[in-house]
């Protein structure tokens, strides 16, 4: 195990090295001048002026002579400086993390025992109105724009009810609408996948031979059959915590909350490239680390699964 | 969402707005400013305007305005009307504490006063840094940092006398140091605005007195002075700070900066040594809140819930939500008066092989630029897409701008759809089976761009319909901001709609002379336009120099080279608890007054 997770890791260099070569690339074809953001749409900024902050950038040297200098400076760890905010990338990633991280984790969290429960639940009522109903509502919940579904919550939860605050971070009770908006979502698909995998298990013959040696349904349904279920359930996840991450772009500007997701989006919007490539990288590297995560499970969920010989 | 300052069109798309009967008031306020201002040029020789470029801010004083303390004999004014308040406004008795939460869609670039670009930059720095004068609501100037200020008779020195017991937040003293060190830090070359004060220099006479001298005469410096980006800062704090106040602004204002967390909030604090000068305001001390939160919140659907939940007690209300709150309890609306930019469609020019500039094809055929003014239901547009909060503007010049005046709105275009297809049939652009003109085989097609946003698209969309009812073909695109902003110019679209905010006369020569704009290449291919245009950089008398720019804003509305459209209403919403929080000139917030109810 030990020596497969070395393995994955150091596959998992080229696959960053990449990202780092695609974002750098991809933040600067888009177009879009970071000085004109910066010194204000540049009307009535002399040309003179508009160069000498290009040359400050470093966005005055050929592209090659740029990525170098980017990746020389993250071989040592420096991610590089925020054009707007003038503060290194990584102070302002790091002060992020944490309520990124709160909301990713509640999200999951939600994610996984709604969207399990609910495709049990569906998987063990197969026709009936309970799995007609969770159904549509899931397939509802697939399809609603994540941005739209989070400014309903608000409008029920926080204006019309007055239960729970609009926007921030300045209590725990921010993060429930956010994260409800993402884990929700995901949950939906999560309970899709979840009931069509009970369904397959739950035909299989040691469910039968279970039932007949008389033990109670509960435990047929969870420790045996989902525990069957649970390796597409489980891959599922880690291709959901993916788009976790990316659902935050969106749900934090929403809830205008202080993750890396708002960051993102606001270092989009000024074409800030040290701090989107910063983000990016990441972003890229906890997708990386979590599905190894899902890989190395495996192997506890299905003891018949080895890594390497 | 608006992340840029208030220049250029992307940004500041919603501003502030003009009623018609507080136009006539602003209008009169300004003639009498004017006069003052023709007063005090007599008295010191008859100084030419020249060319105002440089400072920005909403604040910058616009027109020929000169101004002087009270004791400055003919150029002293005093505040005629009251400031824009809350509907409260005999006010009960002001509550002590609490923080006062607003929202804005855009984050700040730096906070450094003589640095920054943004509004939210400029907010923040406002309430921090005092200018040595400062605009009333009434768009008179009134002496903050000092006891008065005198012209020499050849109108290159000006001496300013500092006021006695002003305080820094960090504890020092206001001196005549300061005033030359932070003047000469704003017109640096590291400076937002390098050269915005004509090539003056800064002379310490004694603690208390500071001469500003010019190289040569020029009116307009006095206007800069207000400038928030000319903002009086502590030399000994800067010097700490290693010329670098981007993360911690000092200075003399009602709140001292407290903390910034880019892209989240920044906070301050009430100043309690803080001794106010200003006679509008009642509050001689410190204001009556503790602190103010300026949170960033993107979206506007957010920032609208902050509001009605009371989360926030301050926003800038879109235009589509306004009608929603009016007589609404928990909410009151205050719409700003004096509106200085003008959203425009302007056909994009390019640089020719031999160094000119002409219009791309097919608008470098008048006829056809002329078409598009005469194809638009622009009252349509503004009842339509802006819920009237709009004052339809034929001229280049905004209706909140100093040499504004009825006659204006002589020039430029009706909507006439028979018009521009009579114009398109002369110029020889006739129609074909499939309804868009064609000329010599050529099909009367282009491409018009807009900034993306739902109200922009919506602009664009009509605007695409009318040009479509006369026989255009239009690919109408909405673009994000940023690539906006660095494409507009580069010949992917022939169209684009965009505002511009200036504060004086002269946006008219601005938006034909700044290169950044579509319409900015304007003076180079009408040298006439140019000529007359920097007329009014010449003269002083504000009638004289509306002269001047009304015959510059109809050649270039005539030629087609800009469409005006009109000047956006920008309204405030504001919590029904927030009391006595009132405007400054031309929208500025004001919290001196403000208090917390309950």
């Amino acid at each position: 195990m030990g020596r497969y997770i070395l393995f994955r890791l150091v596959g998992s260099i080229p696959v960053l090295m990449g990202v780092v070569i695609a974002v750098f690339m991809m933040v600067r074809l888009v177009p879009g001048d970071p000085v004109k953001i910066l010194t204000g749409g540049g009307a009535r900024v002399t040309q003179e002026q508009q160069d000498a902050l290009r040359r400050q950038l470093g966005l005055d040297q050929p592209l090659p002579v740029q990525f170098v200098s980017f990746v020389g400076n993250l071989s040592r760890g420096d991610l590089g400086t925020s054009y707007r905010s003038k503060r290194p990338v990584s102070d302002e990633i790091r002060s992020r993390i944490p309520n990124s991280a709160k909301l990713a984790g509640l999200a999951l969290l939600i994610t996984i025992v709604v969207g399990v429960l609910t495709g049990v639940i569906a998987s063990t009522h197969k026709g009936s109105l309970v799995d007609l109903a969770t159904m549509f509502v899931a397939t509802i919940a697939v399809s609603v724009p994540g941005f739209w579904f989070g400014l309903m919550l608000i409008l029920f939860f926080s204006v019309r009810l007055g239960w729970l605050p609009v926007s921030g971070a300045d209590s725990w009770k921010n993060l429930i609408l956010p994260a409800a908006t993402l884990g929700l979502r995901s949950s939906a698909v999560l309970a899709r996948v979840t009931r069509s995998t009970m369904l397959d298990v739950l035909s299989q013959d040691f469910v039968r031979t279970a039932r007949a040696k008389g033990l109670r349904e509960r435990i047929v349904i969870y420790r045996h059959a989902l525990r069957n279920a649970l390796i597409p359930i489980v891959t599922l996840v880690g291709l959901e915590l993916g788009a976790l991450l990316t659902g935050t772009f969106i749900v934090e500007t929403v809830f205008a909350y202080p993750g890396l997701g708002l960051l993102g989006i606001q270092a989009l919007q000024t074409r800030d490239f040290p701090l989107i490539q910063g983000i990016v990288l990441v972003t890229a590297t906890i997708y990386v680390v979590a599905n190894l995560c899902v890989d190395v499970l495996y192997g506890f969920l299905d003891p018949r699964i080895r890594y390497m010989s | 969402m608006s992340m840029i300052d208030r220049w250029d069109s992307s940004v500041d798309f919603m501003t502030r707005s003009i009623e018609i009967p507080e136009l006539s008031r602003s209008l009169a306020s300004r003639r009498k400013f004017l006069r003052l201002s023709a007063a005090v040029v007599a008295s010191l020789g008859a100084l030419p305007l020249l060319a105002a470029c440089g400072g920005e801010d909403d604040e910058t004083p616009a027109g020929s305005e000169a101004t002087s303390p009270p004791d400055v004999g003919p150029t002293a004014t005093a505040p005629t009307d009251s400031p824009t308040q809350t509907p409260d406004e005999a006010g009960g008795e002001p509550r002590r504490g609490g923080t006062i939460v607003q929202a804005e869609v855009a984050d700040a670039d730096n906070l450094d006063p003589h640095r920054y670009y943004t509004t939210f930059s400029s907010n923040v720095i406002n309430l921090v840094c005092e200018r040595v004068i400062q605009l009333t609501p009434d768009l008179e100037l009134e002496p903050i940092l000092l006891d008065s200020i005198e012209v020499s008779e050849d109108a290159l020195i000006y001496t300013m006398h500092v006021r006695e017991g002003v305080k820094f937040h960090n504890g020092d003293t206001l001196d005549a140091e300061a005033i030359a060190f932070s003047h000469a830090r704003a017109d640096n070359e590291l400076a937002a605005y390098p050269g915005q004060f004509y090539g003056a220099t800064w002379e310490v006479v004694d603690p208390m007195t500071v001469n500003m001298i010019m190289p040569e005469p020029n009116s307009g410096v006095i206007l800069i002075l207000a400038f928030t980006g000319c903002g009086i800062v502590p030399p000994n704090a800067v010097a700490e700070m290693n010329d670098d106040m981007s993360q911690h602004p000092i200075g003399t204002g009602p709140f001292m900066f407290k903390e910034w967390v880019p892209g989240d909030h920044a906070t301050l604090v009430a100043f309690d040594e803080y001794q106010n000068p200003r006679p509008w305001i009642e509050n001689p001390g410190r204001p009556h809140v503790d602190e103010i939160l300026i949170r960033v919140i993107l979206e506007e659907q957010t920032q609208i819930a902050e509001l009605e939940t009371g989360g926030v007690h301050l926003i800038l209300m879109p235009s589509q939500q306004v009608a929603r709150f009016e007589g609404n309890d928990d909410a009151y609306l205050i719409r700003n008066e004096q509106s200085t930019t003008t959203a425009y469609l302007a056909p994009v020019t390019q640089e020719q092989a031999d160094g000119t500039h002409d219009w791309i094809e097919p608008f470098n055929d008048q006829a056809v630029r002329q078409a598009v003014g005469w194809a638009l239901n622009v009252d349509e547009i503004i009842e339509g897409v802006l819920g009237g909060l709009a004052v339809r503007n034929r001229s280049t010049l905004p209706t909140g701008n100093p040499g504004y005046s009825e006659k204006f709105q002589d020039m430029g275009f009706e909507y006439d759809p028979d018009r521009a297809k009579q114009l398109l049939d002369e110029a020889g652009w006739v129609a074909s089976s499939g309804g868009v003109r064609e000329k010599d085989g050529q099909r009367l097609s282009i491409v018009f761009w807009s900034q993306a946003g739902a109200t922009f698209e919506r602009i664009g969309q009509l605007v695409q319909n009318y040009l479509q009812q006369v026989g255009f073909e239009v690919v109408y695109q909405g673009i994000e901001q940023a690539i906006f902003v660095d494409r507009r110019l580069s010949g992917d679209c022939h169209l684009v709609y965009s505002t511009y905010n200036w504060n004086d006369p002269d946006i008219v020569w601005w938006l034909g002379g700044d290169t950044s704009l579509p319409s900015g290449h304007y003076v180079k291919i009408n040298p006439e336009f140019d000529e007359i245009a920097q007329q009014g950089w010449l003269v002083t008398e504000l009638d004289e120099r509306g002269d001047f720019y009304y015959q510059a804003s109809k050649i270039m509305v005539e030629d087609g080279a800009m469409i005006p459209l009109w000047n956006p209403v920008f309204v405030d919403g504001v919590r029904a608890e927030l009391k006595d929080f009132k405007h400054g000139a031309q929208g500025r917030r004001f919290f001196n007054d403000a208090y917390l109810e309950g």
